[in-house]
C-alpha cells in the first residue's frame, strides 16, 4: 500500500500493489501483515476448540493496513467472509478446509454470533481498532436469512464495530442479488464507515465479479458521492494488486477524483 | 463423509461451500447427482452449484495472478472477451492436480495454463483460438526468457562441403498463429479496444534466443518453420530433405535456405558427428 498525505481531506488515499497471487498475502505492508496472519492462524484455525463446529475465520490473505499520517487511522481490517470451514468428513479430528480466497458466509444470526466471538478474540490481541469490510456476494449461501446490507448492519450493531465500505463489493452484491442499491445503501450504518475501498468489477458468465486488475467504475464514485455525507472516511484504498501494472494516469486520475469528492 | 451430519446450520453450509470449492470433482458429482447433497442434510435446490463453480473459476483466476507478469496480453484479452471465469472454472480441476504435484512456480503455472488452453480452445472458435494464439506467443517469449543460457557446440558460419550438419545457434521455438501478436497487441492495449480490428489469418513466427541471450521474433514462411523444426544438430541436409520431402533429390535446393538461416544467426554448421558425408 502506498500511503498518500491527507491533504486536508481527512483521509489517506492508498493504492495496493503486489502479486496478489491468491496463495500470498495481497498487500504491501508485508511485515505487519505477516505478524497478523500468524496470530490469527493461531487463534482462528485451531481445530474447532470451544465447541467449534464452524470456523469463521478472518481470512489469511485479506488483511490490510491503512497507516494514516498523523495517526488518523490505524486498524486491522478484514472481510466479513470465511476462508476456513469444517471438512465434510468431520469426525472431530479432520482438518478444516482452507480456501485460498474469501467467500461470503451464510448471512444469519448464527454467523453474526461467530463474528462476535472472533472479533472479541482479535480485540484481545491487538491494541489497534479492528474494522470489518463487506465482502462481495456472488450467490446465496444455504440457510441465509437476511441480505448482505442487513447482515452488515446487524454485525455493526451487535459487535459494536466500525466498518470498511468496499464500494465495489457493495455494487457487486446489489447487482448479483438484485437488491435496490439506494435502499441497500440506506440500510448500511454508514456513520460507522471509516475506510473506503475501490477496485474494478467485471461481468462474466452472468455475474459481476471483483476485479483488482481493472480500474474502479464510475458508478463506484457515484455511490461514494451519495454516501459521503454520512461517512467519516479516514482512509481510501485502491485495490489494484492483481494486475502486474496499472496505468499511472488512471491511478492518479482516480486518486484525484476521490480526494476532490471527499473534500467537497 | 461419515460425520457430515454432525454439522448443522452455518457450519454445515460453510462446509459444503468450502468442500465444493476445494474439490472440483466433488462439485461435479453434486451437479450430476444432487441427491448426494440431500444425503448430507443440504437441500440441493438451496445450493447454486453453477454459481459455486463459477466462483471456483474466480478463485482459480486469482491463484494464477503470478502468470500475469508473463501473460499480460492474454489476461487483458480474457478480460475483454469476458471469458476469464469460464476458462479458469474449466481449468480448476487440472490446476488442482498440478498443485498437488508441486508444480507451483510462476513458470510452471504458465506452462500448465498454456497446455490446457491448447486443448480448451477449438480451431473453429474464433475467440478461443485468438486467446490460445496470444497465449502461445507470450508462452514462447516466457519460455525463452526464463530458459537457462544455452551452451552449444561451436558452430561455423561457413559450411564445410560434405562434412557439415546444420544445428540451432541458441534456442529456437516455432509457432503457427492465427493472428499477428504485434498487431493484436496494438489493438488490445487501446483504452477502448475494438476486437473486430484484430486481423486473422495464418502466420509462422520463429522465437530465437541466441547464445548472447538476445531474444528476437521473426515472421517466416511456413516452410522455413518446418525446416527449423527438422534441424536437430544430428541430421544432415540429405536426412532433412528425406524427412520433409521423402527423397534426397531436393537437398541441394535446401542449401540456400540453410545458408540464409545461418546468416540470420538462427543456425550454424558443425562437423557431422557421425562423420557421414552430406550436403
Amino acid at each position: 500500500m502506498v500511503g498518500g498525505d491527507a491533504d486536508g481531506v481527512g483521509a489517506v488515499v492508498g493504492v495496493e500493489f503486489g502479486d496478489g497471487g491468491g496463495d500470498a498475502v495481497a498487500d504491501g505492508a508485508f511485515g505487519q501483515v505477516q505478524v497478523l496472519r500468524d496470530l490469527v492462524d493461531a487463534g482462528a484455525g485451531g481445530g474447532g476448540g470451544g465447541g467449534g463446529a464452524q470456523h469463521f475465520a478472518f481470512g489469511r490473505g485479506q488483511w490490510g493496513w491503512a497507516g494514516a499520517a498523523g495517526g488518523g487511522c490505524q486498524s486491522g481490517v478484514d472481510d466479513v467472509a470465511f476462508i476456513l470451514a469444517d471438512s465434510l468428513d468431520h469426525n472431530g479430528t479432520a482438518d478444516p478446509i482452507e480456501l485460498t480466497y474469501t467467500i461470503c458466509p451464510q448471512l444469519s444470526p448464527d454467523t453474526i454470533e461467530r463474528v462476535d466471538e472472533n472479533l472479541r478474540r482479535l480485540r484481545g490481541r491487538f491494541s489497534v481498532p479492528i474494522i470489518l469490510e463487506n465482502s462481495p456476494q456472488y450467490f446465496s449461501v444455504p440457510g441465509s436469512t437476511m441480505s448482505m446490507p442487513q447482515f452488515v448492519a446487524q454485525v455493526a450493531q451487535s459487535c459494536d464495530v466500525d466498518l470498511l465500505l468496499d464500494v465495489t463489493h457493495f455494487l457487486i452484491t446489489t447487482s448479483n442479488m438484485e437488491l435496490d442499491p439506494m435502499e441497500s445503501l440506506h440500510t448500511l450504518p454508514l456513520e460507522r464507515v471509516v475506510e473506503i475501498h475501490f477496485s474494478g468489477m467485471s461481468m462474466q458468465s452472468g455475474r459481476w465479479w471483483d476485479d483488482h486488475s481493472a480500474p474502479a467504475p464510475d458508478t463506484a464514485f457515484d455511490l461514494l458521492e451519495i454516501a459521503k455525507s454520512r461517512i467519516r472516511a479516514k482512509a481510501v484504498t485502491f485495490e489494484y494488486n492483481w494486475a502486474s501494472s496499472m496505468p499511472e494516469t488512471v491511478v492518479i486520475e482516480q486518486i484525484t477524483r476521490a480526494r476532490e469528492l471527499l473534500a467537497r | 463423509m461419515t460425520g457430515a451430519r454432525s454439522l448443522s446450520g452455518g457450519a454445515l453450509a460453510h462446509a459444503v461451500v468450502a468442500a465444493g470449492l476445494a474439490d472440483p470433482d466433488l462439485l461435479r458429482a453434486w451437479t450430476e447427482e444432487p441427491t448426494r447433497l440431500a444425503a448430507i442434510g443440504i437441500d440441493p435446490a438451496a445450493v447454486d452449484l453453477d454459481s459455486l463453480a463459477n466462483f471456483a473459476g474466480l478463485a482459480e483466476k486469482v491463484r494464477q495472478n503470478p502468470c500475469r507478469l508473463y501473460l499480460p496480453l492474454t489476461f487483458r484479452l480474457l478480460g475483454l472477451t469476458g471469458l476469464e471465469i469460464k476458462l479458469f472454472r474449466d481449468y480448476a480441476p487440472e490446476s488442482q492436480r498440478r498443485r498437488q504435484l508441486g508444480l507451483n512456480s510462476p513458470m510452471e503455472r504458465v506452462d500448465g495454463l498454456a497446455n490446457f488452453v491448447e486443448r480448451w480452445a477449438m480451431d473453429d472458435d474464433a475467440v478461443g483460438s485468438l486467446i490460445r494464439d496470444v497465449l502461445r506467443h507470450e508462452h514462447a517469449l516466457a519460455l525463452l526468457s526464463m530458459a537457462s543460457p544455452v551452451l552449444v557446440p561451436e558452430r561455423r558460419a561457413v559450411r564445410l562441403d560434405g562434412r557439415s550438419v546444420p544445428g540451432h545457434a541458441g534456442r529456437t521455438l516455432v509457432r503457427t498463429l492465427s493472428c499477428d501478436p504485434e498487431q493484436t497487441g496494438a489493438v488490445i492495449r487501446q483504452r477502448v479496444p475494438d476486437l473486430s480490428n484484430i486481423e486473422r489469418g495464418r502466420w509462422t513466427f520463429v522465437y530465437h534466443r541466441d547464445t548472447g541471450d538476445r531474444l528476437q521474433v521473426l515472421e517466416v514462411e511456413p516452410g522455413v518453420g518446418h525446416l527449423l523444426l527438422a534441424v536437430d544438430g544430428q541430421a544432415s541436409v540429405d536426412d532433412i530433405a528425406i524427412r520433409l520431402f521423402g527423397h534426397r533429390a531436393t537437398a541441394g535446393s535446401l542449401l540456400p535456405a540453410f545458408d540464409q538461416l545461418v546468416e540470420l544467426g538462427l543456425l550454424g554448421w558443425r562437423a557431422d558427428p557421425r562423420g557421414a558425408s552430406c550436403g
